[in-house]
């Protein structure tokens, strides 16, 4: 029983994870930038997503605008952080990248305050039992039901799209895309937004989850995100989706069985040592 | 006495059989020269020989000793030296640096030995005079990246040079020349061999350049396709028809 | 005068603990941002001897020792992993280190430890033994960067592969480097823990091991003098800053993003090129 909760309380994470850690993936595999500053769209996403709620008293359309906002954000921080950068080493990028996120933080914590923001009436809270024994909220529900929607969609997009086809091209081999006519920087745009969308939808669940969004929210998914586009192997899709399922069950057995030895987060990065050691190029190398 | 022996080497990338169980062995004081048309694997074997890439099955002994598990850098300790197809001088040295780091290898055999020694000028100064033997001695204070690519192939030479090697591995050191530069770093070449020059060195060279390697080398090793096709005296192996025939494909046979 | 001495040994500590990190990043270009760890293991080492009567001078051996036995370890296992895999390995290290810390109730657990005793003749006692650490680093990485080490170093940082056509047995040096830096952070961490007096585990996390890496990048990767100034500035800015109290992160993050957005190359590339304009500019015309 023990068992089986754990699995499906690790699943739900890892579907966050998944959210979080793709937009991650979708820029390093374009760009090879560590992009950090990925949290604070997270942050910003879940924000969003309460105040809106909480003025209009529709989730849904809070979701929708959490997303649209901060995907177009998302944009600019590529236009005005990376792009000037593309041509230096990518440490400068990934140092560049924590000075923004850190900033950022510190943005939330004047504009929105230091205490946090919860939803005065949080939605989907209701119980369901999915399996003999085993109760999950509706909101947890939701999450899973988001995350297989939008990597579905993101799926769809890049196998049977042009601007998907497109999008492959690019990461495959730029300057060839770009022999081929195709726009690289619309590519890049399209991919920052669409990265930063799926940040913000995860940053509302997490915000429902919790009923609680404050400032310093995405320091951890910030760190455990990268943890994951590595474990996935730097780039590869589906890597990523193995390596977030794969961190969230270990963690919720983790806490539980060595939780005396380890914290959490320290559980995750021992599993990211262990397995770069066996395999340094991550689970599924890119190809 | 045999210097190198290369035994039963395969190499698979995939589907493609690079390296096909050749065996080839290499005297001191022997200058042997390596042709074959693109894609024979010649590369390969030479990756081979200095440990870039292990080999699925064989084995390489090199002075008595079986190498085939020991890093590159052991094996260029033991006293190989590599100047590479592709290019790769360190970007952030300037040419008479990266000679002088292969001049002065040997001091950094450990890093304690390597920490407890200063002082570069005998090394820059030997640098200088290896630029000057391979002809780019005016570029010496230039960075790699200002340079046009006659110049790079040179300093892998002159970097290769600099170690001091007993087995000299050259994978295409005239491309990127003209006529006459070609016509002297071949030359320069046949020079470091043989039982008068330092230590009875010898050179294995690849090279497209047919000419200058007929011309030098008095022996030649022929691969096709991963394997070995010829291997004897240059004027044998320059008159077989099997030579015609691996490099003009179909239209010759 | 108190707070002058406070000042600057906040700074002497910090431009040791970047100093360290630019052997390994700096000097052998092994990028890690697990940095603050090794400076964590030395503070902790440093305050349990001191507490059980050592004296600060000889216990900072001990948290060298530690620091960089960790650090030999550490080194080994990122000798499988290269660049972005490399950053995020070392990234993990500072995570374990606080996650196990937080753990152990023999180093305080999530409290950490108090009541650290004072360095001998007290602050000034500190600050000078800061300084003779500093200097001592600053003396140790001058001749890494004169010796045959330091151009091996050179050409790992540049390219491992020519390296090692070059006969440079890489992963030795790779592993000196280690040791020799975790080993300083070692020493920075042990006057740290007897300059604030009183360490948590939250005190080595990875937004300390990231700001040591900026101070490493703003001072200009690999240049002693440049890392030594930018450690040195960034450091005390915090208390500058306290006159924008509120704002002061907001500051210190935005800097940090110019200064990579406009002299991505440091302080030591910028005084490069505003040295020659000079030289342009003072060029016969
Ligand atoms: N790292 C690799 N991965 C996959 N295939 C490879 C690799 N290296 C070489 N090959 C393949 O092995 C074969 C032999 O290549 P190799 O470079 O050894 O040829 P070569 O004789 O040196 O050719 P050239 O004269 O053009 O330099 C080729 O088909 C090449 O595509
Ligand atoms: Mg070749």
């Amino acid at each position: 029983m023990l068992f089986l909760d754990l699995t499906v309380q690790g699943l739900v994470q890892g579907a966050i994870y998944a959210l979080i850690a793709l937009g991650l993936t979708l820029v390093y595999g374009l760009l090879r930038i560590l992009h950090v500053a990925h949290a604070a769209l997270f942050t910003l996403g879940a924000y969003l997503g309460v105040i809106v709620t909480n003025q209009t008293g529709s989730f849904a359309l809070a979701l929708a605008v959490a997303m649209v906002v901060v995907g177009v954000i998302g944009v600019g921080v590529y236009r005005f952080a990376y792009k000037p950068l593309l041509d230096q080493p990518p440490l400068v990028a990934l140092i560049a990248s924590i000075g923004l996120f850190i900033a950022s933080e510190e943005i939330f914590r004047l504009v929105f305050g230091p205490y946090g923001l919860s939803f005065t009436d949080p939605p989907l809270q209701t119980q369901v039992e999915i399996l003999p024994g085993i109760f999950l909220s509706h909101a947890r529900l939701m999450v899973v039901g988001i995350a297989v929607v939008f990597l579905g969609l993101l799926g769809w997009l890049s196998a049977s799209t042009r601007t998907g086809i497109a999008w492959r091209a690019t990461v495959a081999d730029p300057d060839m895309a770009r022999s081929f006519g195709i726009d690289v920087e619309r590519v890049r745009y399209l991919n920052f937004f669409i990265g930063s969308a799926l940040a913000a939808a995860a940053g509302v669940m997490v915000a429902l989850l919790n009923n609680l969004v404050e400032p310093t929210m995405g320091a951890v998914p910030a760190y455990k995100a990268l943890a994951i586009i590595v474990l996935g192997g730097l780039g590869s899709v589906r890597g990523t989706l193995v390596a977030s399922l794969a961190l969230g069950v270990i963690e919720a057995f983790g806490t539980i069985y060595i939780g005396h030895l380890l914290d959490r987060d320290a559980i995750a990065f021992a599993f990211l040592i262990i397995v770069l050691m066996v395999r340094p190029q991550g689970i599924l190398a890119r190809g | 006495m045999t210097l190198l022996a290369i035994e039963h080497v395969t190499m698979r990338f995939g589907g493609v059989t690079a390296v096909d169980n050749v065996s080839l062995e290499m005297a001191e004081g022997q200058l042997l020269g390596f042709i074959g048309p693109n894609g024979a694997g010649k590369t390969t074997l030479m990756r081979i020989i200095t440990g870039v890439l292990r080999p699925q099955q064989g084995r390489v002994v090199f002075r008595g000793e079986d190498v085939t598990r020991w890093p590159i850098d052991r094996r260029i300790r033991a006293g190989m030296g590599l100047a590479q197809q592709i290019v790769r001088p360190l970007k952030s040295l300037n040419l008479t640096d990266n000679v002088a780091l292969a001049v002065g290898s040997h001091r950094m055999a450990s890093p304690l030995a390597a920490l407890l020694h200063t002082g570069r000028s005998a090394e820059r100064a030997r640098a200088r005079e290896l630029l000057d033997l391979v002809g780019i001695g005016e570029a010496a204070q230039a960075m790699p990246g200002e340079l046009p690519l006659g110049y790079l192939k040179r300093l892998e030479v002159a970097r290769a040079l600099a170690l001091e090697p007993k087995l000299l591995l050259l994978d295409e050191p005239l491309a990127g020349l003209n006529q006459a530069e070609a016509r002297a770093m071949a030359d320069l070449i046949a020079s470091l061999v043989g039982p008068e020059a330092s230590g009875g060195r010898s050179v294995l060279l690849i090279e497209h350049n047919i000419r200058e390697v007929a011309r030098i080398c008095p022996e030649i090793y022929v691969q096709d396709n991963g394997r070995r096709l010829l291997q004897g005296p240059t004027s044998q192996v320059m008159a077989s028809p099997e030579l015609r025939r691996a490099y003009l494909g179909g239209e010759a046979a | 005068m108190a707070y002058e001495i406070v000042l600057l040994t906040t700074m002497s500590i910090a431009i040791l603990f970047a100093l360290s990190l630019n052997v390994i990043t700096g000097f052998c270009g092994q990028v890690s941002l697990g940095h603050a760890a090794f400076f964590g293991i030395g503070a902790y080492t440093a305050a349990l001897l001191t507490k059980a009567g050592v004296p600060l001078a000889l216990a900072l051996l001990p948290a060298a020792a530690m620091a960089g036995a960790v650090g030999l370890l550490v080194g080994m296992a990122s000798l499988r992993v290269r660049h972005d895999f490399l950053a995020i390995t070392t990234m993990g290290v500072t995570f374990l280190f606080v996650g196990f810390v937080r753990k152990q109730d023999a180093l305080g657990g999530e409290v950490g430890i108090s009541g650290i005793p004072q360095a001998a003749f007290g602050r000034p006692g500190l600050l000078l033994l800061a300084i003779v650490c500093t200097v001592l680093f600053v003396l140790v990485a001058l001749h890494i960067r004169r010796s045959w080490m330091g151009f091996a170093f050179d050409s790992i940082a540049d390219d491992e592969d020519t390296a090692r056509i070059l006969g440079i047995d890489v992963k030795r040096f790779k592993l000196w480097a280690f040791v020799i830096g975790t080993a300083g952070a070692g020493v920075a961490g042990g006057l740290y823990a007897h300059h604030i007096r009183f360490i948590g585990p939250d005190s080595f996390g990875f937004v300390e091991s990231v700001t040591v890496l900026a101070m490493v990048i703003i001072g200009g990767i690999g240049s002693i003098w440049g890392v030594a100034l930018a450690a040195g500035l960034l450091s005390v800015m915090p208390l500058w800053f306290q006159f924008v109290d509120d704002y002061k992160l907001l500051l210190y993050g935005l800097l940090i993003f110019a200064a990579m957005r406009f002299a991505p190359d440091g302080i030591a590339g910028l005084a490069r090129r505003i040295a020659a304009r000079i030289a342009l500019w003072r060029l016969p015309r």
